[in-house]
């Protein structure tokens, strides 16, 4: 009993950010599941569709940088109670429409409202796990979107079939968000010191003794003077050294390119099933369902290697996961019409959970909360998840690009080249990243023999005065 | 760029559909629903006001400005 109720209030507050990430996850990926009921419903056209679901990846891409400097300022919880609420209205409102139009423009304003979540989730997580078991923390929370793709054909699509229209799935899970708001009003708090219900204990566990009778402050960590200032387990953090800084540069690259080839590939792996493999339909839809499935093992992998075995380094497993990632789309491209199916499901499985380690798979909390501070994780993944978010957008036009035309049918070998490339490009710029806990660079930190480095945060030494 | 989702998207759409044929009602949605459009209406009212209640209650919490003295 003592040990549960040490951990009991934090439990409850990442259940909360995973119900809400999961709700998000069922909410989006239900329109393309009802994609086809929806076109037929609407007689929309091939562009017409394309443009539907290009205003919500530019809606969600573009309201990043404001959702993060709202996660911070506002505060994760109002932050996760509004996006919640937006994107529950506008899911019901999508019922309703009578033209392709009125659906674009509501997709627009629901990836805007579903654009509030990452930031606000990964705050929360990053404000109340202590950094040794931050990474497992972080890889629960990330299950959410895994297990949210993977279900959601079985749900939204049975509530179609069984009531005879696509809008009665969009009006039940409307109702979805509901129980997630009553849980945010219940079992959230933007901070673990500000909330009474967390025991003494927990607070010692979460930032240690010392670190919670040093700080008292309650500034932000953007703009404190002096350590006094600041609330446990937050150090001064300048904006110069959030938007200046050369690791969340490369993660928004790797993030560009590391959605890039995750998105592409989900999205057009039963393309590439049927067409290319010429599996039947359903198996070839069964391929997207490894991916996710392979995603999902690799966030909670991910987590608990990066806690334990690399003694939380987040940076390796980024290296590994673009590496074998690239290694696993190549073996892919070689695929043609007849490969048994295990062996595809094997391949795009590996590729899945690799793709999943990467910095916009895993880790990305925990890892802006260590090399900036916890209190600036909204502002920067803002940043980074603008830059994947991106990469999901153009990867859709430049694959079709990459399509060739052959006597057998298409061919989808160069588009399958292209994600092993984004893939290597991913650990290149992992490579580069500082890893805060050695200090320096996972690389040079392994070709030095395993010496650490001497980086120090550039505000480290005024906030020691 | 739209032109190229569709190519991807609504090629899959129009696959998937021919599997799925149910599903796809009329593009008014009064018509789709039929005689449960009353019963639409008042779910929307219903989420909508219960959203905007769970909204208006977390929103005017004011957060604590130092940590509880107690524990």
């Amino acid at each position: 009993m003592g040990e549960w109720s040490l951990h009991w209030r934090r439990n409850k507050v990442l259940s909360t950010a995973w119900s809400a990430w999961f709700v998000n996850y069922l909410d989006r990926t239900k329109t393309a599941a009802l994609l086809p009921l929806i076109a037929a419903s609407l007689s929309m056209n091939s562009a017409e569709t394309g443009q539907v679901l290009f205003f919500f990846f530019i809606g969600y891409a573009l309201i990043q940088p404001v959702a993060g400097f709202m996660t911070d300022k506002l505060g994760p919880k109002k932050t996760l109670a509004i996006t919640i609420a937006a994107f529950s209205v506008f899911t019901w409102t999508m019922a309703i429409v009578s033209t392709w139009q009125q659906l674009e423009l509501r997709n627009l304003l629901f990836g805007i409202a579903e654009g509030f979540e990452v930031t606000a989730g990964s705050r929360l997580t990053a404000t109340w796990f202590p950094q040794r078991t931050r990474g497992r923390a972080f890889g629960i929370h990330q299950t959410a979107y895994t297990i949210g793709s993977i279900i959601v054909p079985f749900i939204a699509v049975p509530i179609a079939q069984a009531t005879g229209s696509w809008r009665w799935s969009f009006m039940i899970i409307a109702f979805f968000g509901l129980p997630v708001l009553a849980a945010i009003h219940h079992y959230i708090a933007d901070r673990p010191e500000l909330d009474s219900r967390v025991s003494e204990p927990e607070l010692e566990y979460i930032f240690g003794k010392e670190e919670l009778a040093s700080k008292t402050g309650e500034s932000d960590p953007a703009l404190a003077h002096s350590v006094a200032e600041l609330p446990p387990g937050e150090r001064i953090t300048p904006y110069r050294e959030i938007f200046l800084n050369k690791n969340v540069a490369l993660m928004f690259v790797a993030g560009f390119f590391g959605l890039f080839a995750t998105w592409g590939l989900t999205t057009w792996l039963p393309t590439i099933g049927f067409r290319q493999l010429k599996l039947p339909l359903l198996l070839a839809g069964s391929l997207s369902s490894m991916v996710f499935f392979g995603s999902f093992c690799g966030v909670v992998l991910g987590g608990i290697l990066s806690d334990t075995v690399f003694k939380t380094k987040r940076t390796p497993i980024w290296l590994f996961g673009g590496i074998v990632m690239a290694a696993a789309t190549l073996w892919a491209s070689t695929f043609r019409a007849g490969v048994p199916l295990g062996v595809a499901y094997l391949a795009f499985f590996i590729a899945g959970f690799a793709a999943s380690c990467s910095p916009t798979g895993q880790l990305f909390a925990p890892y802006l909360a260590e090399i900036l501070t916890p209190g600036a994780v909204g502002r920067s993944l803002g940043v980074v998840v603008l830059g994947g978010m991106l990469g999901s957008a153009v990867a859709q036009p430049v694959v079709a690009a990459l399509v060739v035309q052959t006597a057998a049918g298409p061919d989808y070998s160069r588009a399958l080249l292209a994600f092993a490339a984004c893939g290597v490009i991913v650990s290149a710029c992992c490579a580069g990243m500082l890893e805060p806990r050695v200090k320096r660079t996972y690389l040079g930190y392994l070709l030095s023999g395993g010496r650490e480095g001497t980086w120090e945060p550039s505000s480290a030494t005024s906030s020691a005065d | 760029m739209g032109a190229f989702f569709g190519h991807v998207l609504g090629g899959l759409g129009s696959l998937a559909a021919a599997a799925l044929p149910r599903g796809a009602g009329p593009a008014d949605p009064f018509l789709d629903f039929g005689p449960t459009w009353v019963v639409v209406i008042a779910l929307d009212v219903i989420n909508t006001v219960a959203v905007l209640i769970y909204l208006y209650r977390i929103l005017s919490e004011k957060p604590p400005t130092s940590r509880p003295a107690h524990r």
